[in-house]
């Protein structure tokens, strides 16, 4: 998740100005001028949102690659059973078997996983307008999670 | 992976029903009374000035969908010596929480969600009031130091 505190430090940039410009409509009780700030707010989190967890898929990739290579490579078959066949080879491997391979599908991170991601694919591609709870609550989420990755 | 629904509404195997989404939303506001109400005992203790009358707007998109007429959140306002703080709710269903309200103070803007799982008592969990990357747990007495 190497771009992550970059990604995190721009929205950081970003919501410190946020705080300045909306703090004299707070201090006059101007609720719809708040609306309207944090109509604007919304939208940019929902990208800054997707940008965070596309670190977080990267890294299930990564870590799925580097199980396989070294699985699929091992003349043990007891090890290498299940991870030289063709379905987990290639780039058409679902998000959610790449993950089942790495991450511990009785943990309740997987299924919060699994439902982040769901919602990921519904804000990028627009099918959405629900605001983001906490961009540091997902961020304290997905380095939690990426420490329960194995290969 | 999901439909609409479904990836809205945390839980893909609950058949979601206008009675289903009429529930939640009273949840909701019930959540954000009880809180307000706790707030608000605290500042009238603390000789705060406070203003329960405001309101906002709740008209969510899964309402919409499913034909849930328009409602209003409650607001909180406190006014002090030192400063100002204004909990203004931003909706219940956001992205990782069970709903959000916005804190904007003198000092700056905090975020504070329910973390709780649902039908369990809330988990009210505010971002930005220290370096924790986890946030931390909300009680009235923070607002002394966050204005």
């Amino acid at each position: 998740m190497q771009e992550l505190p970059e990604i995190k430090a721009s929205y950081d940039w970003f919501f410190a100005r946020y705080q300045a410009e909306i703090a004299d409509r707070a201090k006059r009780n101007d609720i719809a001028g708040i609306d309207q700030m944090e109509s604007r707010r919304d939208i940019l989190e929902r990208g800054i949102f997707v940008l965070m967890f596309g670190q977080f898929e990267k890294a299930v990739n990564s870590k799925f690659n580097d199980a396989m290579n070294a699985r699929a490579a091992n003349p043990d078959w007891t090890h290498r059973r299940g991870w030289d066949t063709p379905s987990v080879r290639g780039k058409k491997v679902p998000f959610d078997t790449k993950l089942a391979m790495v991450l511990d599908s009785r943990l309740p991170s997987f299924g919060q996983v699994l439902q982040t991601y769901a919602t990921r694919n519904h804000c990028a591609h627009g099918g959405t307008t629900d605001a983001v709870g906490s961009i540091d609550a997902l961020e304290a989420n997905l380095y939690r999670w990426h420490g329960e990755l194995r290969n | 992976m999901s439909d609409d629904l479904d990836a809205m509404e945390e839980g893909a195997e609950t058949t979601i029903t206008k009675e289903l989404v009429e529930e939640r939303v009273q949840d909701w506001k019930n959540r954000l009374h009880a809180l307000f109400r706790e707030v608000s005992a605290w500042a009238q203790k603390n000789g705060w000035q406070v203003d329960n009358s405001g309101q906002v707007s709740m008209h969510e998109e899964l309402m919409q969908k499913l034909n849930v007429p328009a409602t209003s959140q409650p607001i909180l306002r406190l006014d002090g010596d030192r400063g100002y703080a204004l909990f203004k709710p931003k909706g219940l269903w956001v992205i990782g929480a069970n709903g959000r309200i916005d804190l904007y103070t003198s000092r700056g803007t905090f975020i504070i969600v329910d973390l709780g799982e649902r039908d369990a008592p809330p988990r009210w969990t505010i971002f930005r009031a220290s370096k924790k990357r986890e946030g931390d747990l909300f009680s009235p007495e923070m607002i002394a130091n966050l204005v």
